[in-house]
C-alpha cells in the first residue's frame, strides 16, 4: 500500500499505476502495489507515521516530505543553489547515488528522483522584489529548515504547512504566496488560487518513491529485482516527462490567465547572499553528512568555471524553470 | 456486520459517540493487524495538524460570550425598532434575530435559551398565540445554520475538504429562502390576529443602533476580513474572539472576569466533544478509504439509482431519517465521507451537497425521537415534548418545503459563487 | 456534577482540585491560543515577520483543548450520545444499560490509551520533532493520558451506578 498526493487521473498517477501493473505481471501476482492517490492518507508526516506502523509500505514524496527522516535529502532543494537545469543535471550524476545510499541507511529504499523543475513564486499580488513579500503569508513546506531560515532572516512571514494542506491554505487565506514549479501548481490545482508567477528560479524540486526497507526486505530477491527495475525505469521516464511537462504546465497556467512577473535583476544578488549564508549554516547544523554541501558547492564551482561565467549569471533568471 | 449491530445498540443505549466511532475503527484496524490500532491514534493526533480547526473553538467561545452578555436583548431591541411596526413584525424579528444569533453560536441550542427567554414573553405580550410562539421560537433555534460563520458549515468544509469561504457564500440564498418562507407563513397565520403594532420611530431606531453599536460590526469583521483577503478563516475567528471579549468584558463589563473561566469551560466542553468525535471519525474514515468502501458503496447505489434526480431523492430521504436520530455534528463526521464520493459520481457539486446536508439536518433539530430543539424548548418553557412537537410541526413542514427547493435547485446555492 | 454525597472528604477535595485544574488548563490554552493567533496577525501586518513556532503551537493547543475538554465532559458524563432506547426501559433496565455503556466506554478508552502510548513511544524512538526542534512526544502524550483519565472517570461512573443499582435492588 503506497500513498501519493497526486490526484487520480493525473499523468503522475497513470505512470505509477502502469508500474504497478508491470510489477504484478512480472512477479506473477506476488507483488501487488496499491496506490492511494489524492493525499487521502494524510500529509507527509502522517504518511511517515503510517509507514512506521505498517499501514502503508511506502509513498511518493516530494523531497521536503522526507527531511524528517533523512535531512540530507534537501541537498538539491536548498534555495538559490542552482541557476539552470544543466547545473542540476551535472551535479546529479555525482550525488544521486550518495542520496539513495543515505536514504537506505534511514530505512527507505528508493529508485531515483524525478526532477520537478524550478519552483517560482506564485502569488495573488505581483512579486518583483523581496520587499513585495513583506507582510505576506508565504508557504514553506513543513520541515524545510533552509527556506524557513532564509525567510526569517529577511523578516518575512513564512507559514509552515505540509504539501497536502496548501490548497486549503490558499482557499482559506492562510497563504498568499507559494513557491512551486508550474507542473505541481497545475497538478495540485494550486494555480486556481494565484494570479502571478515570478520569473525567478527559487529552488529545484524533486519527487521520489520511498519504500519501507522492512517491507521491501520481505520480498524474495527476484521480486526485489523486478520492483527495482520497474520503478527505476519509471522514475527515469518521469524525470524526462517532467521536463516537457513543466514547459507545458507553464503554458497552461498562462492560458488560464496567470501573468508572468519579471523579477528585478538588482534584487537577485540579495536573494543569493541571504540564501548562501543560511544554506551553509543550516546544512552544517542539521545534516547527517556535513561535507556533502561543501562537495556540492565545489562541484558547482568546477562546472561554472568551465562554462561561460557571464552567461551563467544572467541566463537562469530569464529562463530556468520557466 | 455483527460489530455494526452491537455498536448501534450501544449507541442507542447512550454510549458516548466518540467511543462508538473509535471502537469501530479500532476493531477494524486491529482485525487487519494488531499493530495497526495505532492508526486510530495517528488520526486523532491529526486534530493538531488541521489549521482550520482553530476556527471552531474561537468562534464557539465568542458565541458563548455573546449569549452570556446582554447582546441578545440589544439585538432584539434593534430588530424590533426596525421591523416592529409591520403586521407580524415581531415574528419576523424573532426569525431574523434567531438566524443572526445561531450563525454566531453554532446551533448548539444556545439560541433558544438566550433569545427564547426574551422573545417568547415578548411575543405573548404582543398577543400572538401561545402555540405559534412556541413553534416559532423552537424552529428559530436552528435557523441561521446556513449563514457564516456557523460551526456546522465550517465542520462540513473540514470533513469534505471543501473551500470554506465558498460554503459561506453558498449558504446565503438558501438561508434567506428559509427565512423568507417562515416570514411569509408567520404573516399569513397572523393575518386575522389583531396585534397592536409598535410605532415606528426613527428616534428608537437611532437609539437602538447606538445601543448595539459594538455588536453591529461583528458580521463585517468576520465576512469583511475573510473576503477582503486580509484574514484567513481561522484568523477571522481569532479576531472575533478578541473583539467580543473586549466589548463584553472590558468595555461593557457585562461579564465579570470571575465568570470568564466558567464560560471558557462550558464552551470548550462543547468544542472538545465535537473535536473528539471528529478525531475518531477521521480514523473510521481512514479505514473506509483503506478498505476501498466508497467504491463498493458506489456499486450498490448505482444498482438502485439511475440518475442525479433519483439520487437526490434517495439522499434527501436518507438525510431526513438520519436527522431524526443523529445530531448534526455526528451525522456530519460519520456520513459525509461516505456520501461525498458517491454524490460526486452523480454530478452533485460538493458545495451544493454541503448545503443540502445542513439544510436537511436542520430539520432534524425538530424531528423526534432525537430533536435537540424540541428537548431544549420543552425544558426551557416547561411544556411537554408532544406539545412542543405539535406546535413546531407547521414550521417543520414549511422548512421541509424549503429543503426540497434547496435540494433540487442547485443554482440557488451555486449562483453567487461565480 | 458535584462529587457524590457519600464520597470521602479526601475524594471530594481531589475532585474539586481536578475541576480547578481542568478549568485552569482550558482557560490558559484558550487564552494562549487567542493571544498567539492575534500576535501572529499583528506581527505580520507590522511587517516584522512572525513567530516560527506560532502556527504549530496554536494547532497543538486545539488538540490539547479537545483532550482536556474530553476529560471535563467525562466528569459530568456529558459526552455527545444518542440515548434513544433508555426512555423505553424501566428504571432498573436503564441502570443496567448505563453500567454496560460505561464499561464499554472504559474499555474503548483504555484501548485508545494503550495504542496512544505506542504512538508516543514510537515518536520518542524515532526522535520526531515539533515546533522548530522540540521533541514531539511530550506534546502527543496528552492523548494517552487523557484517555486514561477518561477511562478512570467512566470507571467511577460504573461504580457509582452499580452501587445505585444494587441498593435500588434491595429497596425495590
Ligand atoms: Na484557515
Ligand atoms: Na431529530
Amino acid at each position: 500500500k503506497l500513498a501519493t498526493i497526486a490526484p487520480e487521473g493525473s499523468e503522475w498517477m497513470t505512470e505509477h499505476r502502469r508500474a504497478a501493473t508491470l510489477i504484478k505481471e512480472r512477479s506473477e501476482g506476488r507483488v501487488v502495489l496499491k496506490f492511494y492517490g489524492g493525499g487521502v492518507m494524510g500529509n507527509d508526516k502522517k504518511v511517515l507515521r503510517k509507514i512506521r506502523i505498517g499501514q502503508l509500505q511506502g509513498a511518493a514524496f516530494s523531497t521536503s516530505g522526507l527531511i524528517e527522516r533523512y535531512p540530507d535529502i534537501v541537498l538539491y532543494g536548498m534555495p538559490f543553489v542552482f541557476r539552470s537545469q544543466e547545473e542540476v543535471d551535472y551535479v546529479r550524476r555525482e550525488f544521486d547515488s550518495v542520496l539513495l545510499t543515505g536514504l537506505r541507511e534511514a530505512g527507505f529504499i528508493s529508485f531515483g528522483f524525478a526532477g520537478g523543475g524550478f519552483a517560482n513564486f506564485m502569488s495573488s499580488q505581483p512579486v518583483k522584489t523581496h520587499e513585495n513579500l513583506k507582510g505576506k503569508k508565504i508557504w514553506i513546506p513543513a520541515g524545510d529548515a533552509n527556506s524557513f531560515a532564509a525567510m526569517e532572516k529577511m523578516n518575512l512571514s513564512p507559514v509552515v504547512l505540509p504539501l497536502s494542506d496548501v490548497l486549503t491554505g490558499l482557499q482559506t487565506g492562510l497563504l498568499d504566496v507559494i513557491v512551486t514549479p508550474p507542473s505541481a501548481a497545475l497538478l495540485l490545482q494550486w494555480y486556481t488560487k494565484v494570479k502571478y508567477i515570478s520569473r525567478l528560479p527559487v529552488a529545484y524540486t524533486m519527487g521520489l518513491m520511498a519504500l519501507d526497507e522492512r517491507a521491501f526486505g520481505r520480498l524474495s530477491e527476484t521480486d526485489q529485482g523486478i520492483v527495482a527495475e520497474v520503478l527505476t525505469e519509471t522514475y527515469l521516464r518521469l524525470d524526462q516527462i517532467n521536463r516537457t511537462d513543466n514547459r507545458e504546465a507553464r503554458d497552461a497556467l498562462l492560458a488560464n490567465g496567470l501573468e508572468i512577473v519579471e523579477v528585478s535583476q538588482d534584487d537577485v544578488p540579495y536573494w543569493r547572499s541571504v540564501a548562501d549564508e543560511v544554506n551553509s549554516h543550516i546544512w552544517h547544523e542539521r545534516a547527517v553528512n556535513p561535507q556533502l554541501y561543501d562537495r556540492l558547492m565545489e562541484s558547482l564551482k568546477v562546472y561554472r568555471e568551465d562554462e561561460d561565467e557571464d552567461e551563467a549569471e544572467l541566463e537562469p533568471v530569464v529562463d530556468a524553470g520557466m | 456486520m455483527l460489530l455494526g449491530i452491537v455498536l448501534i445498540v450501544l449507541a442507542l443505549l447512550g454510549a458516548p459517540l466518540f467511543a462508538i466511532i473509535a471502537a469501530g475503527a479500532l476493531v477494524s484496524f486491529i482485525a487487519q493487524d494488531p499493530a495497526q490500532g495505532v492508526v486510530v491514534l495517528i488520526e486523532i493526533f491529526s486534530i493538531a495538524e488541521m489549521p482550520i480547526l482553530l476556527a471552531i473553538p474561537l468562534f464557539t467561545f465568542a458565541g458563548y460570550i455573546l449569549s452570556e452578555s446582554q447582546a441578545p436583548d440589544r439585538l432584539v431591541r434593534l430588530t424590533r425598532a426596525v421591523l416592529g411596526w409591520m403586521p407580524g413584525g415581531l415574528a419576523i424579528v424573532c426569525i431574523g434575530a434567531s438566524a443572526f444569533f445561531t450563525a454566531f453560536t453554532g446551533a448548539s441550542g444556545v439560541t433558544i435559551i438566550a433569545l427564547g427567554a426574551i422573545l417568547y414573553p415578548a411575543l405573548a405580550q404582543s398577543g400572538y398565540h401561545e402555540k405559534f410562539n412556541l413553534g416559532l421560537v423552537t424552529a428559530g433555534g436552528s435557523l441561521g445554520l446556513l449563514f457564516a460563520p456557523s460551526l456546522p458549515l465550517i465542520l462540513y468544509g473540514v470533513v469534505a475538504g471543501v473551500n470554506i469561504d465558498k460554503l459561506f457564500v453558498a449558504g446565503v440564498l438558501p438561508g434567506m429562502l428559509m427565512l423568507a418562507a417562515l416570514s411569509i407563513y408567520s404573516l399569513w397565520v397572523n393575518r386575522h390576529t389583531r396585534i397592536p403594532l409598535a410605532h415606528f420611530s426613527w428616534r428608537e431606531v437611532g437609539s437602538a443602533i447606538v445601543d448595539s453599536i459594538w455588536e453591529l460590526p461583528l458580521p463585517v469583521v468576520v465576512l469583511g476580513g475573510i473576503y477582503s483577503g486580509l484574514l484567513a478563516v481561522s484568523e477571522a475567528a481569532a479576531v472575533t474572539a478578541v473583539y467580543v471579549v473586549l466589548v463584553e468584558v472590558v468595555i461593557r463589563r457585562e461579564i465579570s472576569l470571575a465568570k470568564l473561566p466558567d464560560i471558557m469551560r462550558e464552551s470548550m466542553v462543547l468544542v472538545g466533544g465535537i473535536l473528539l468525535i471528529l478525531g475518531a471519525s477521521l480514523a473510521s474514515t481512514n479505514y473506509v478509504i483503506d478498505a476501498e468502501i466508497p467504491q463498493r458503496l458506489m456499486g450498490i447505489v448505482s444498482d438502485y439509482v439511475d440518475g442525479r434526480i433519483s439520487f437526490l431523492f434517495l439522499l434527501l430521504l436518507f438525510l431526513l431519517v438520519l436527522g431524526a436520530f443523529l445530531d448534526i455534528f455526528s451525522a456530519l463526521v460519520l456520513v459525509v465521507p461516505l456520501i461525498l464520493p458517491v454524490a460526486a459520481q452523480f454530478g452533485v457539486d460538493p458545495v451544493h451537497l454541503g448545503i443540502i446536508f445542513l439544510a436537511a439536518m436542520q430539520l432534524g433539530y425538530l424531528t423526534p425521537p432525537v430533536g435537540l430543539n424540541l428537548f431544549i424548548a420543552s425544558y426551557r418553557f416547561d411544556k411537554s415534548i408532544i406539545h412542543v412537537y405539535l406546535a413546531t410541526f407547521p414550521f417543520l413542514l414549511i422548512l421541509f418545503a424549503a429543503v426540497m427547493v434547496i435540494t433540487f435547485w442547485p443554482g440557488l446555492s451555486l449562483v453567487l459563487l461565480d | 456534577m458535584t462529587p457524590a454525597k457519600d464520597a470521602t472528604p479526601w475524594l471530594q477535595v481531589a475532585s474539586k482540585l481536578g475541576r480547578l485544574l481542568e478549568n485552569l488548563l482550558l482557560s490558559v490554552l484558550l487564552l494562549g491560543m487567542i493571544g498567539l493567533a492575534s500576535t501572529q496577525i499583528l506581527l505580520r501586518w507590522s511587517g516584522s515577520g512572525s513567530l516560527a513556532w506560532g502556527d504549530e503551537a496554536v494547532r497543538l493547543a486545539v488538540l490539547w483543548i479537545a483532550m482536556i475538554a474530553g476529560i471535563a465532559s467525562a466528569r459530568e458524563d456529558r459526552h455527545i450520545s444518542i440515548a434513544v432506547l433508555p426512555r423505553f426501559l424501566s428504571a432498573k433496565g436503564r441502570a443496567v444499560a448505563a453500567v454496560v455503556v460505561d464499561l464499554f466506554t472504559v474499555m474503548v478508552c483504555l484501548t485508545l490509551a494503550w495504542y496512544g502510548y505506542k504512538m508516543v513511544a514510537l515518536a520518542y524512538e524515532f526522535k520526531d520533532l515539533l515546533l522548530d526542534g522540540l521533541p514531539a512526544w511530550p506534546f502527543q502524550a496528552v492523548i494517552p493520558v487523557a484517555f486514561l483519565v477518561i477511562a478512570y472517570r467512566y470507571l467511577v461512573w460504573t461504580a457509582r451506578r452499580l452501587r445505585t443499582l444494587i441498593s435500588g435492588g434491595k429497596s425495590g
